[in-house]
């Protein structure tokens, strides 16, 4: 293996690494980053994600047999989003809606609901993790040149990612929902005055960054197996890729997942994936020294 | 100018104090009262929790591991103790043994001496505490950004336990141990000893902590829990005054690590992770966050319910532990404390309408003793 | 020529481009009651921000006392060497007392960690008797938050005077309140002057003409005049920017 293989073969991994990292901080760049609320069960609405693809690919599989399951996939992206974006839906009406402004409030009352969603799950699908297999067109490989391969799964990740990123800059960059994100989420009061229906845009953006963890758990569940409790490793990892990039920008988590995905990727061709973790959190408080905002800070003249 | 109101107070601690002292162990089951004892000190580590959430304002999601490295001391004392009669009869604990170490880490080398390690269990998280508090205050990262960086910490911590196996024990944590100063853990009374040492610590951390919130001090803490960035402008430096208090919560966390191992006869890294670090702070809040006592109670109230629910129906105490969270948000900020002070507030007012607000006279006697 | 008490030479603050404040020359000797006017955002809170280490100007050098550079210090730091504000939006401790807010507020030999955890909470006359000014003894034991926005100005201007700072800062003290307690505040200030050095933002000219010693008019982070009342009012461009917009205001109402 060449040095040069060596680099491309690490920065794709650590790309690949890095575009799971962003789909997941994607929902909470804009639940975190755009309403400021911390949501401790966004990793059991990736969860639901995964169980839906799980279910979906049983249902394909007694339907149309062992050869012909995989179509199940294209029908488990979209259904994913629809099942975590409902249950998102929920959670705002019920509880977030009234917790605005008290971001450790939402942690803790969203932590409850992350220990009710779990223990729900476990009693449904088991406490055992289950196994959601990858459909037949994405299990090859490409092969490059010698010493090179490029998994078609990993391959699809990071296209999914980048068109991923880009609808959601065309939703709230290009569109009139997407404005009214914006206002509300910059001033919600103004926004009302406006005649700007805040109530209805809140639920629509909590439960469209619900949707996106639903669809980050789905494609999460083709890179290993799945149980009730497998959320919760993922949750700090994507609360750091937000911290590090600076709160309320999507370029931010974008910088971030990378920041951390391609350092974490480095760090354990090095030593283990344990010390990999630990070099990465020294360096986002070191960064943190420097930058305390994050990479893209926002300005604000306020006094806190 | 000790008013009626703080005299009634100290005959009420001093009443909790002999009740646990003494009806306690002469009542309850060796069962009941060794739970107890161990309720008693997580309370010490709730203590330190009130302090720097619910008087400081600051959320730490890693009091875990500062537990956890308080427990840890403690539980390698215990386990050098052990000398020789271990299964493979080497001078090293067995994981060692069976890890292929031939000799003892550095670190390990002062918990031979009882006292070092208590020592270490309360400098070595109160040092962890400064440092990282130091780093992440004087960089002005506040609110939920504490919050997520210890929640972090947890994470690594744990990670770190169960890696580096040869030294920490790994998953399996550190147990199995057999005296404690020459006493055997398995005698019963010696168990009755350290739950009276325990009540005693318990009792002399709260009056620590009472002191701290009652001085000029813990008004600060209070003004930084308000208006952190407003008190820079009346001459305060946030910083110090948070890096304090992170500190000596770290160290009561450890304390109580510390006196929880021997009465449990373990400590492994499921005490330090995520999980076990945000169920301490729901003990604080269902007690009432802002009161001493609440900390106490509340952990006393959430774990006798979590040793209840586990007898009786375990897989139900996740639905109810996560009701707990969202209804203690929703619906009771104040915890239970605020339940009674919110009952004895209507009777006063039943009894007597035009009567002053007693929380007022109590405000004044506080501050002008 | 005394020395000045706070001194700025070609301050420039910008924010993303802005310049709130645009090479701004400032300068107060000890003693004085100077009231800055200006429309909104002519710099007026900015400048405050500047003196009190809220906000670092990208140019020019901040000058406090004999030679102290401020540019340097922390909020903290610049407060300790006797420097008090009182903030626009009052904002006091809502979840401490009154009289704790005072009590914090009171000035201490050192406001380190262990100086405050050891000292003795023993001012109560010197608190009381502020209370008694400012109107709030009857208050002492409620919790800031239940005070009224007019109660919370006055507490916020407890707290400065009870810093007992040699230079105020006061933004926007009258807001919210009566016709008679704006008079009063008026008396305060005018007293506090002399021993104190008093720096003043506000709008309601009527309290402004009642004040004033010397006026500072600032516009787009510059200054446009300084002078008496009657110097500023006379001032055509002052007239064209600040007071003409006043007129026409009030014209329509």
């Amino acid at each position: 293996m060449t040095p040069t293989t060596f680099l491309v073969g690490q920065l794709f991994n650590g790309l690949s690494v890095s575009s799971i990292l962003l789909l997941m901080a994607l929902g909470l760049a804009i639940t975190f980053g755009l309403m400021g609320v911390i949501n401790m069960a966004h990793g059991e609405l990736m969860m639901l994600g995964s169980y839906t693809a799980y279910v979906l690919q049983n249902l394909f599989v007694r339907q149309f047999g062992e050869q012909n399951f995989g179509g199940y996939f294209l029908v488990a992206l979209p259904m994913s989003f629809v099942v975590a974006g409902l249950m998102g839906l929920l959670l705002e009406r019920a509880l977030i809606r009234h917790l605005y402004g008290r971001p450790l409030e939402t942690l803790l009352a969203t932590w409850g609901v992350s220990l009710i969603l779990q223990q729900a799950m476990r009693q449904v699908f088991g406490a055992n993790n289950v196994d959601v297999r990858s459909p037949n067109w994405l299990t090859g490989r490409w092969q490059p040149s010698a010493g090179l391969e490029f998994p078609h799964l990993r391959l699809f990740i990071i296209v999914f990612t980048a068109l991923a990123i880009a609808g959601m800059y065309a939703l709230l960059f290009r569109t009139n929902i997407g404005l009214k994100i914006r206002a509300v989420t910059q001033n919600r009061d103004m926004s009302a005055c406006l005649g700007v229906p805040t109530a209805k845009v809140d639920a629509y953006t909590f439960s469209l960054g619900s949707g996106l963890a639903g669809v980050a758990g789905c494609i999460l569940s083709l890179m290993g197996s799945v149980g009730p409790t497998t959320g919760q490793n993922y949750i700090v990892d994507a609360f750091m890729v937000v911290v590090l990039g600076g709160v309320g920008k999507l370029a931010g988590a974008i910088a971030g997942s990378f920041g951390i995905g391609e350092c974490n990727t480095l760090f354990e061709s090095f030593s283990t994936a344990t010390m990999g973790k630990v070099i990465v959190f020294t360096l986002v408080i070191l960064f943190l020294q420097w930058k305390p905002s994050g990479l893209f800070p926002s300005k604000s003249r306020s006094l806190d | 100018m000790p008013g009626q109101k703080s005299w009634k107070e100290w005959l009420l601690l001093g009443a909790i104090l002999l009740l646990l002292l003494f009806a306690a162990p002469a009542t309850l089951s060796e069962f009941r009262l060794n739970l107890l004892g161990k309720f008693l000190a997580l309370a010490i580590l709730a203590l330190g929790i009130d302090l720097i959430w619910g008087y400081t304002g600051m959320l730490s999601l890693g009091h875990g591991v500062f537990f956890g490295l308080g427990g840890y001391c403690m539980a390698m004392y215990l386990k050098l103790q052990v000398g020789t009669a271990g299964t493979y009869q080497t001078d090293l604990p067995d994981f060692m043994t069976w890890n292929g170490l031939t000799q003892l880490p550095w670190f390990w080398k002062p918990m031979y001496h009882f006292w070092a390690a208590m020592l270490c269990a309360i400098l070595v998280p109160a040092l962890c505490a400064t440092l990282l508090g130091f780093l992440t205050f004087r960089s002005r990262v506040q609110g939920v950004y504490f919050a997520i960086i210890t929640q972090a910490l947890a994470l690594v911590a744990s990670l770190l336990l169960i890696g580096q196996q040869p030294y920490t024990g790994g998953t399996n944590g550190i147990t199995d141990y057999r005296t404690l100063l020459g006493f055997d853990l398995a005698d019963n009374a010696v168990q009755k000893g350290i739950y009276v040492a325990t009540v005693v610590v318990l009792a002399l951390c709260y009056l620590f902590c009472r002191w701290i919130v009652r001085s000029r001090l813990g008004k600060v803490l209070g003004a930084i829990r308000d208006a952190e960035n407003r008190l820079r402008f009346l001459g305060y430096d946030p910083v110090g005054f948070k890096v304090f208090v992170f500190a000596v919560s770290a160290a009561l966390a450890g304390l109580a690590g510390a006196l929880f191992v021997p009465q449990v006869g373990i400590i492994s890294p499921s005490n330090v992770g995520i999980v076990p670090s945000i169920e301490m702070v729901i003990w604080v809040a269902v007690g009432g966050r802002g009161t001493l006592s609440g900390a106490v109670l509340g952990t006393l109230l959430v774990n006798g319910a979590k040793s209840a629910f586990s007898e009786e129906f375990p897989a139900f105490w996740l639905y109810f532990l996560g009701s707990l969270f969202v209804g203690v948000v929703l619906l009771f900020p104040d915890g239970a404390v605020g339940l009674l002070r919110a009952a004895r507030k209507l009777a006063a007012r039943l009894r007597a309408p035009a009567a002053p607000e007693p929380e007022l006279r109590e405000a004044e006697q506080e501050t002008l003793r | 020529m005394p020395t000045s008490i706070i001194y700025l030479e070609g301050v420039t603050v910008s924010f993303d481009g802005f310049k709130a404040l645009n090479n701004l020359n400032f300068i107060m000797y000890p003693g004085e009651l100077r009231v800055v006017i200006g429309p909104n955002g002519a710099g007026k809170t900015t400048l405050l921000d500047v003196i009190s280490g809220k906000v670092r100007p990208s140019e020019g050098r901040v000058i406090f006392g004999e030679l102290t550079e401020l540019s340097s210090l922390a909020e903290h730091e610049m407060a300790k060497l006797g420097i008090g504000r009182k903030f626009q939006t009052p904002s006091v401790f809502k979840h401490l007392s009154v009289y704790e807010n005072l009590e914090l507020a009171c000035h201490q030999k050192s406001k380190g960690v262990f100086a405050t955890l050891f000292s003795k909470r023993g001012e109560r006359d010197k608190i009381f008797s502020v209370l008694e000014y400012i109107g709030l003894a009857e208050k002492a034991w409620h919790k800031a938050g239940a005070l009224s926005h007019g109660e919370k100005q006055w507490l916020e201007i407890g707290m400065v005077v009870i810093q007992d700072p040699r230079l105020m800062l006061i933004d926007e003290p009258v807001a919210g309140m009566t016709g008679k307690e704006t008079e009063k505040t008026g008396e305060l200030l005018t007293s506090l002057a002399g021993k104190h050095s008093v720096l003043v933002i506000e709008h309601d000219m009527n309290f402004v003409r009642q004040i004033a010693q010397t006026i500072t008019v600032l516009h787009e982070g510059t200054v446009l005049c300084e002078g008496a009342l009657e110097k500023v009012q006379s001032d055509p461009r002052v007239v064209e920017i600040y007071l003409g917009r006043e007129h026409k205001s009030h014209a329509n109402h």
